[in-house]
């Protein structure tokens, strides 16, 4: 029986999650064999035997969808299994995040923002595929997201979704002062839920630093029925640059406590403050602080 | 059929494309190779038969990784959209032959893929351009092999999702639709016991709801029948169809739900409270549309008691609502870049309609919480008061929940008042007194989420704390409000802050002069929170002093509230480079006090002034040669300023003369009227209209360069997106017209020829239509003899667009303008008549006694003019109640 099961590292202690279906055939206390296992999404090069224990609570429903279920341990070398065929590994936990959405909504310049600190005014069509490796620091450790930025436009398209293969969490990125590339979600949607199912899944809405948006705050409710995550962003002010991120980082890990520690070195935004103009404005803004106002203390007027 | 026997692959060719495909989908291989490898695989797909392979490999490749085999799948869908229906028959059927196998694959993957593809097949030559997929499907279906039956059911969802009418339409040499041959077998695995087959059995039927084909009406009762049975299915995605068929059929066909109505709510009421929070969530969808679909109340009332508590409990936050990790975050920490939204600055209009509706307050977040709340909001809306007997002892059982774990009830009971505010008012009201002195100790609550949702909750009855302020208590209870509110401005955590001020401008705007008594106190607390804000809340600071000064007015202008709120305004101003963005919260916070101090802002107008017009001299320069601007350009710093000198123009009034006259502001001001992007020329026009009210003479030298480019906003043709710009200019030309008369009389025809299409203009902004009858009616008071003339043209588009502004001054010269030209030329009105005595109609009172006395000489002299029973025909096309305001002309 195969099947894909994804592993979480806290520490050296070793997470499992449950990620497909199962068959239907047990009851209480299940041992399960593996033929084959997958980390982050790849097969691995072995094909170890193990077993594990459900620990309680397994009510026989085996089809839903495990994800962020805690269901036991399993006693493994976690190390004999991280060498993953063709891919240049880390050792902390890593995961392939799809980027689609139409041509010319930003998904370039949004993963690039992390990289290489250029804001691309000038448009370049994606051919097929990028993969940028995008490491954020946690309060659980550091990890990585490949960030699979895939070509919107058609005749660049290349496997087009073949690329959403093994994804394990993606971003949907629409343009909010274009109305097609909002229309166009559910296509998008539809494709990668093909692929790639029952994986987190963020809507971004790109370039609310343009004034003129045709695609209004209210008139976004695809999310709503799809129970995916929505965030307004600019990737040229870097606005919510990190919450799509953070949002996955949580689902994938299954703790909503998950934070990012440090900052990654992003892009400055396209108009740089002064940076002498902005000293002397935290200087008067401590000082305007410090000032004796009447209303310093909550209970002064009670 | 011969051909595609004998199609083979040839070892090289599949091995490379295996080889190129695994490349592309692994990890490792850089962008670069990426695009490399995409070329060699394009130059594949040169041949013919490039499609062929990848079926084969899809379909047959056993030794190749699932992976690859999948990947050739999907790119075989993708060319298939393009190339199928180009490619030679024998290849054509050689692929489909390949796929039906795939239905039955071992590998799920593999099935799936097939099934994507099949659909793909199916858009593009429809069912009957493959009679054998339906008897694969049919045979697959009834096979009793799990793999063969999950492949047959994916792929005919799929057909289901992308293109459900072709399964509803009469296929030649079939007896039945396929809709008809399914249905039942659909049915049938609703009590399959494989979950993915009830999934997606479930949700193919769903898809038909909206086109209800004649098949899933007539076995309505069995589709019913069969939702009732997985209504408790042990799968949670089961459970989530069910309810969203249920949702989808109240919204689409509530007719069929009826007989049944009990037991839905039932089912419903019961689901809101499931385990698993997506299937609550749609559940929880039900309630909203039920009261949308608008049946009767009264199969819900019953309920109500019920559902209320539910729908308060499942408001509580959820544990890993973002929310309450960002509460957690202290004043303290900086706001960085990515924390701050673009905002932006909405150039002047001249008018009476808002162009935008505000879109900053727009929460996108949808869950539980929210679908509960706005749920509770709706049923508020259809039951009003009713649910009050329910809801209130379940307040106050919450709120008086006690202990630290309970605080998430304690929040829900306090947003559940807040949802319920506008619905239930008539209820609350005889009780809102207690019930605010309830809410106003929890604004000091410990949990800073309780304090920001007390904020709002108080906020959402403004209304009622203003209107008590006439008596004693009432203005206690305002009083301890405001307070409690200015408190929880100077919060140390800074959702509560925001919140707070939120509460504050919305209280502000109720308020008004109310506030004035205690202006002083209010100040200081905005400004101490205006010098320790971070970057995000500091914008709302801002508001909030703007909305203050519009609320107040002049009562600001007093020496006390000054010394408080100009110097930590004019330090940050001064402080602030002409090419930081920050200025622009500043700028039209100015815009705000000065319009508010009236003259009382002199004493700051200088310096004001100055920097505006640097701010737009500098940026000018920037826009074609930033280097020696030393500055980026940035078109919003222009139209900020431009706004700004107009509030100073309005305040001031004849005081910013000295200030005109002493700068090239003129000269600057006719370069943003020419200026390329709308919004500076927007806000150009607004200034010039306000400098040509309070001082026309320094405009004099270049009138006709500004009345050349003014007429020239007004062509038709480019109006769709320039509106607000031909608004405000066409409102410059009328202001300037009464101020310098005669001189504008080389423009009246050019103007005049271009406000008539504008009259007659169908589904043109209401606004612009004002301005263009105000301007035209002021054109032809300064110049009659020039528009007179003419009048048949537009007389009676322009009564029409007369009869809907609402009096006011710009209205007095409109009809001293329609006075002036019946003067000069009686016999161009007489056949707009009708349309004439509307227009005066709809005058509720004429202030000015000289204008009313010539309508009344108007209405006379046109009474006396029409004989033989002309004037009394027009009288009697005319409505009573226009006829009665008439007679204040007596006539």
């Amino acid at each position: 029986m195969k099947t894909r099961v994804l592993f979480g590292i806290d520490g050296f202690a070793l997470e499992f999650f449950w990620r497909t279906h199962w068959e239907e055939e047990s009851d209480g206390e299940a041992i399960v064999d593996f033929e084959t296992i997958e980390i982050w999404g790849q097969e691995m090069v072995r094909t170890p035997m193990c077993c594990l224990t459900f620990q309680g609570g397994v009510d026989g429903d085996f089809s839903r969808d495990w994800t962020n279920e805690w269901l036991g341990s399993v006693d493994l070398r976690l190390e004999s299994y991280l060498a993953l065929p063709n891919q240049q590994t880390v050792d902390y936990p890593s995961f392939k995040l799809v980027i689609v959405g139409d041509g010319g909504t930003g998904k370039t310049t949004f993963v690039k923002r992390h990289l290489t600190g250029e804001f691309e005014k000038k448009y370049e069509p994606t051919i097929g595929v990028e993969v940028h490796p995008l490491d954020f620091f946690t309060n659980c450790g550091k990890i990585r997201f490949y960030c699979w930025d895939t070509a919107g436009q058609e005749k660049f398209g290349g496997l087009r979704d073949g690329y959403y293969i093994h994804g394990q969490c993606a971003i949907i990125m629409f343009d909010v002062t274009a109305r097609l590339t909002y229309k166009n979600v559910p296509t998008w949607h539809r494709d990668l839920c093909r692929v790639c199912e029952n994986i987190p899944i963020v809507l971004c809405g790109n370039k609310v630093d343009v004034k003129n948006r045709q695609v209004k705050a209210k008139q976004v409710t695809f999310h709503r029925k799809k129970n995916l995550q929505y965030y307004e962003i600019s990737a040229k002010s870097n606005y919510n640059f990190e919450k799509p991120f953070l949002y996955l980082a949580r689902k994938l890990a299954g703790d909503p406590n998950l934070h990012f520690v440090e900052s990654p070195a992003l892009a400055p935004p396209e108009v740089h403050i002064d940076l002498a103009a902005q000293q002397l404005h935290e200087a008067e803004l401590a000082q305007a602080a410090a000032q004796p106002l009447p209303d310093d203390d909550d209970d002064t007027f009670e | 059929m011969a051909a595609s026997a004998q199609w083979q692959p040839k070892e090289e060719g599949f091995n490379e494309i295996c080889g190129l495909l695994e490349q592309q989908i692994s990890h490792s291989s850089s962008s670069a190779d990426k695009s490399q490898i995409w070329q060699q695989l394009q130059h594949y797909s040169q041949f013919p038969d490039f499609n062929n392979y990848l079926a084969f490999i899809l379909a047959r490749a056993e030794n190749k990784s699932v992976e690859v085999r999948q990947a050739a799948g999907l790119l075989l869908k993708n060319n298939l959209r393009t190339a199928y229906k180009s490619m030679v028959p024998a290849y054509q059927q050689y692929i489909k032959s390949e796929l039906l196998p795939c239905l039955g694959a071992a590998d799920r993957h593999i099935r799936s893929t097939a099934g994507t593809i099949i659909s793909v097949v199916v858009q593009l030559g429809g069912i009957s351009g493959w009679p054998e997929l339906l008897q694969a499907l049919v045979s697959c279906l009834d096979s009793n092999d799990l793999n063969h039956m999950e492949g047959a059911m994916d792929a005919l969802s799929k057909i289901c999702e992308d293109v459900p009418q072709v399964l509803d339409s009469d296929v030649p040499g079939l007896a039945e639709r396929p809709i008809d041959v399914f249905l039942p077998r659909l049915f049938q695995f609703f009590q399959s016991p494989h979950s993915t087959l009830r999934k997606l059995s479930l949700g193919s039927v769903n898809q038909y709801i909206m086109l209800m084909p004649a098949a899933l009406y007539m076995s309505m009762d069995k589709y019913l029948q069969g939702l009732f049975i997985l209504a408790n299915d042990s799968s949670s995605e089961v459970r989530k169809l069910v309810c969203s068929a249920f949702v989808q059929l109240i919204e689409v066909r509530p007719s069929f739900l009826e007989p049944h109505l009990k037991n839905v709510i039932e089912y419903m009421l019961r689901v809101n409270k499931d385990a698993d929070d997506e299937v609550a969530l749609e559940a929880c969808e039900f309630w909203s549309a039920y009261c949308d679909a608008q049946l009767p109340p009264e199969n819900l009332r019953e309920f109500l008691p019920r559902l209320i508590p539910v729908l308060l409990s499942n408001m509580g936050y959820a544990d890993d609502d973002e929310s309450l990790i960002d509460a957690e975050e202290d004043e303290s920490v900086p706001d960085r870049d990515q924390d701050i939204k673009p905002r932006f600055h909405s150039s002047r209009l001249h008018g009476s309609d808002n162009v935008e509706d505000d879109d900053d307050d727009i929460v996108n977040v949808w869950n539980l919480r929210k679908c509960s709340a706005a749920a509770l909001d709706v049923i508020s809306n259809v039951f009003a008061d009713e649910i009050l007997p329910t809801l209130m002892p379940l307040f106050q059982t919450n709120l008086s929940a006690s202990g630290d774990e309970a605080w998430k009830e304690r929040e829900a009971a306090v947003l559940a008042l807040g949802a319920v505010a506008e619905g239930c008012i008539n209820g609350l009201y005889p009780h809102l007194s207690e019930i605010i002195s309830f809410l106003i100790p929890l604004l000091d609550d410990k949990f800073p989420l309780i304090r920001s949702i007390s904020c709002w909750t108080i906020s959402r009855f403004s209304k009622f704390i203003v209107q008590g302020v006439g008596h004693q208590q009432g203005y206690e209870q305002f009083d301890s409000v405001l307070m409690g509110l200015l408190r929880r401005i100077l919060d140390t955590n800074k959702r509560v802050q925001e919140a707070a001020c939120s509460a504050f401008a919305t209280l502000e705007e109720e308020a008004a002069e109310e506030l004035a008594p205690r202006l002083e106190i209010i100040l200081q607390h905005l400004m101490c929170a205006f010098g320790k804000y971070q970057r995000r809340n500091l914008r709302i600071v801002y508001d909030a002093i703007g909305t203050l000064a519009d609320a107040v007015g002049e009562e600001l202008n007093q020496p006390a509230y000054l010394d408080i709120l100009m110097p930590p305004l004019i330090a940050k101003w001064q402080q602030l480079s002409n090419a930081d963005k920050d200025l622009f919260p500043l700028l039209e916070c100015f815009t705000s006090i000065s319009q508010a101090l009236g003259t009382g802002f002199s004493s700051f107008a200088e310096p004001v002034f100055q920097r505006c017009i640097n701010i737009i001299q500098t940026q000018q320069l920037a826009k074609v040669d930033p280097v020696s601007a030393g500055a980026q350009y940035d078109k919003e710093f222009i139209v900020c300023s431009l706004d700004l000198l107009s509030g100073l123009a309005e305040g001031l009034g004849s005081g910013i003369e000295s200030l005109v006259s002493k700068s090239n502001l003129v000269d600057l001001l006719l370069q943003s009227c020419i200026d390329d992007a709308s919004d500076i020329r927007q806000s150009a026009f607004a200034l010039l209209g306000d400098l040509a009210r309070v001082c026309p003479v320094h405009l004099r030298p270049r009138l006709p360069e500004f009345l050349d480019v003014a007429a020239k906003q007004l062509n038709t043709l480019k109006l769709k997106e320039t509106v607000s710009v031909a608004n405000n200019a066409c409102w410059a030309i009328g202001e300037l017209a009464v101020k310098v008369r005669q001189e504008i009389s080389p423009v009246v025809m050019t103007v005049i020829s271009r406000l008539v299409p504008i009259l007659h203009a169908e589904g043109l902004n209401k606004s612009l239509i004002e301005n263009s009858a105000i301007t035209l009616g002021r054109l032809a008071w300064v110049c009659p003899e020039l528009v007179s003339p003419h009048m048949e043209h537009f007389m009676q588009a322009w009564c029409t667009a007369l009869s809907m502004i609402r009096d006011d001054i710009e209205k007095e010269d409109a009809f001293r303008g329609l006075c002036a030209m019946v003067r000069a030329n009686p016999s161009g009105a007489l056949s707009s008549m009708v349309s004439m005595c509307q227009a005066i109609a709809s005058w509720h009172e004429i202030r000015s006694e000289e204008l009313h006395n010539e309508v009344c000489q108007v209405l006379h002299g046109y009474k006396l003019m029409l004989v033989n029973g002309a004037w009394e025909q027009c009288m009697s096309a005319l409505d009573p109640p226009v006829k009665e305001r008439l007679s204040k002309y007596q006539v």
